[in-house]
């Protein structure tokens, strides 16, 4: 019994492990052939995942901290020590499929970047969603992005979308 | 018996390892699961080669190659701008883009062509967009530039379905511009810069330099700028380097944290080369080494 159980247990988490892996490998593959067809320089990455609030309930805020489980996380990878110019336009509303709007709120404590991937230790922009700096030796910056979504005690149930805008810009070159 | 592994493994001592091995292949594979989980949260949007082009009357091409490497279908644009870095009075870096440009200015964006303008990238795919031009025979010999904007943004689905959510929920995507950039050399080109001023306070445990440079000649001025502060004796205790961009003038600061350095007379020194790493040596116009020094008492 228990040989089947471990024997279960082995099964499924190949089979939800392998398209993972697979995945990232087809990204690291993908990622080796930009070099070799273009230049022996290293390729320009922006890797980012998204912000996520979760459900939402009228009548209250959710907040999130950057660093903190649903915090969007970015990493630059590009070339070292180049020097970058990053700026961010934020929504502040979200448009909901039937047209109502979702008030969200980014605040200059919400906006966190570091060349460690450990947001604990990452500095806080105060500037205006603007940031001037470089990349570290190894070509990489991390940054982290939380934000505040306030739902009206009325708010229609829906999903509501906005875009995080973010401009990189190369401005040693 | 149906309980097979008393049975293979015998000795209850045996049995307590035989779990031991099961528990240890369980939080194994969960160190293993988790692992790949939390690699897959953070996934490649796009990535760009190169970041900057050199194109001249000889090769009239250049190409960038743009690579979606999220898991989502996105719409990848192109933008050709004018622009060039400037600093303000602190010495912070920006780009200022002039969408109208006069006869002054050295922009290629009016006869410069990309192609194509904008696709849609599934995930995994590339696409090279190649740029070319020609420059009028009228204009001087010079490096005329123009800023390619590479805009990456997802691809909404149209859903027609009636909108049946029983909760709030939100949907943020992310569109990334990355502004590189393309120099143009027509006929002799060369480049260099002078130090025009060269100021510095000091104040919290930080020397602050502000480094005012011209750029000679008529093309930019792609270099580093080194500081190395030396003590009495002529030893390197502190020491800097920046890239820098200097397409008409430029004031950038440079800050030394100096709050392990004793008190005493120390000397700066500002060295500009163009030395760059990561471009191919035909690309790079050399110019002189401009070295300058000053005393700074702390």
């Amino acid at each position: 019994m228990k040989h089947k159980t471990t024997l279960l247990i082995i099964i499924v988490m190949i089979v939800t492990v392998l398209p993972l892996r697979k995945t990232i490998a087809q990204n690291n593959f993908a990622t080796a052939v930009a070099v070799i067809k273009v230049s022996v320089v290293k390729p320009n990455n922006i890797k980012g995942s998204e912000i996520v609030f979760g459900d939402i309930y009228p009548g209250t805020e959710q907040s999130i901290e950057p660093g903190d489980v649903g915090s969007a996380e970015f990493v630059i990878d590009g070339e070292e020590d180049k020097q970058v110019n990053l700026t961010f336009s934020l929504p502040k509303i979200l448009k909901g499929k039937n047209g109502d709007d979702l008030a969200i709120d980014f605040e200059t404590n919400d906006f966190g970047y570091g060349y460690e991937d450990d947001p604990s230790n990452a500095k806080f922009l105060n500037q205006n969603n603007f940031l001037e700096t470089f990349l570290d030796e190894k070509g990489k910056l991390y940054f982290w992005l939380g934000g505040k979504i306030t739902a009206d005690i009325n708010q229609t149930k829906d999903e509501y979308e906005g875009n995080i805008d973010i401009l990189l810009e190369y401005t040693a070159n | 018996m149906k309980n097979s592994g008393i049975r293979k493994y015998g000795t209850k001592n045996n049995l307590i390892i035989y779990r031991d091995r099961n528990i240890f292949l369980y939080i194994l594979l969960l160190i293993i699961f988790g692992f790949l989980s939390s690699a897959a949260k953070i996934y490649s949007q796009v990535a760009i080669n190169p970041i900057a082009i050199y194109m001249d009357e000889k090769n009239r091409s250049g190409k960038i190659v743009v690579q979606n490497t999220s898991k989502e279908t996105r719409k990848i644009e192109i933008e050709l701008r004018y622009g060039y870095p400037i600093t303000d009075q602190d010495g912070k870096v920006k780009i200022k883009y002039n969408d109208s440009t006069s006869s002054e200015d050295p922009s290629a964006v009016e006869w410069l062509k990309v192609f194509p303008c904008s696709v849609l990238l599934n995930p995994g795919e590339s696409q090279t967009f190649r740029f070319w031009g020609q420059s009028p025979e009228s204009l001087p010999d010079q490096e005329y530039w123009a800023r390619p904007i590479i805009i990456s943004q997802p691809v909404k689905n149209q859903s027609f379905e009636e909108n049946n959510f029983d909760k709030i929920t939100t949907n943020i995507g992310t569109i990334y511009r990355v502004a590189v950039s393309i120099y143009y050399r027509k006929g002799n080109v060369n480049t260099g810069v002078n130090i025009e001023n060269l100021t510095h306070n000091i104040s919290y445990g930080k020397i602050n330099f502000l480094i005012g440079l011209r750029r000679t000649g008529n093309a930019a001025y792609l270099g580093n700028i080194i500081l190395r502060l030396r003590d009495e004796g002529g030893k390197i205790v502190k020491e800097i380097k920046r890239e820098t961009a200097v397409y008409f003038t430029l004031q950038p600061q440079i800050v030394l944290d100096i709050a392990d350095l004793s008190k005493g007379e120390y000397k700066a020194e500002i060295e500009l080369n163009t030395e760059r790493k990561g471009v191919q040596t035909s690309d790079i116009l050399n110019a002189p080494r401009v070295m300058r020094k000053l005393s700074v008492l702390l």
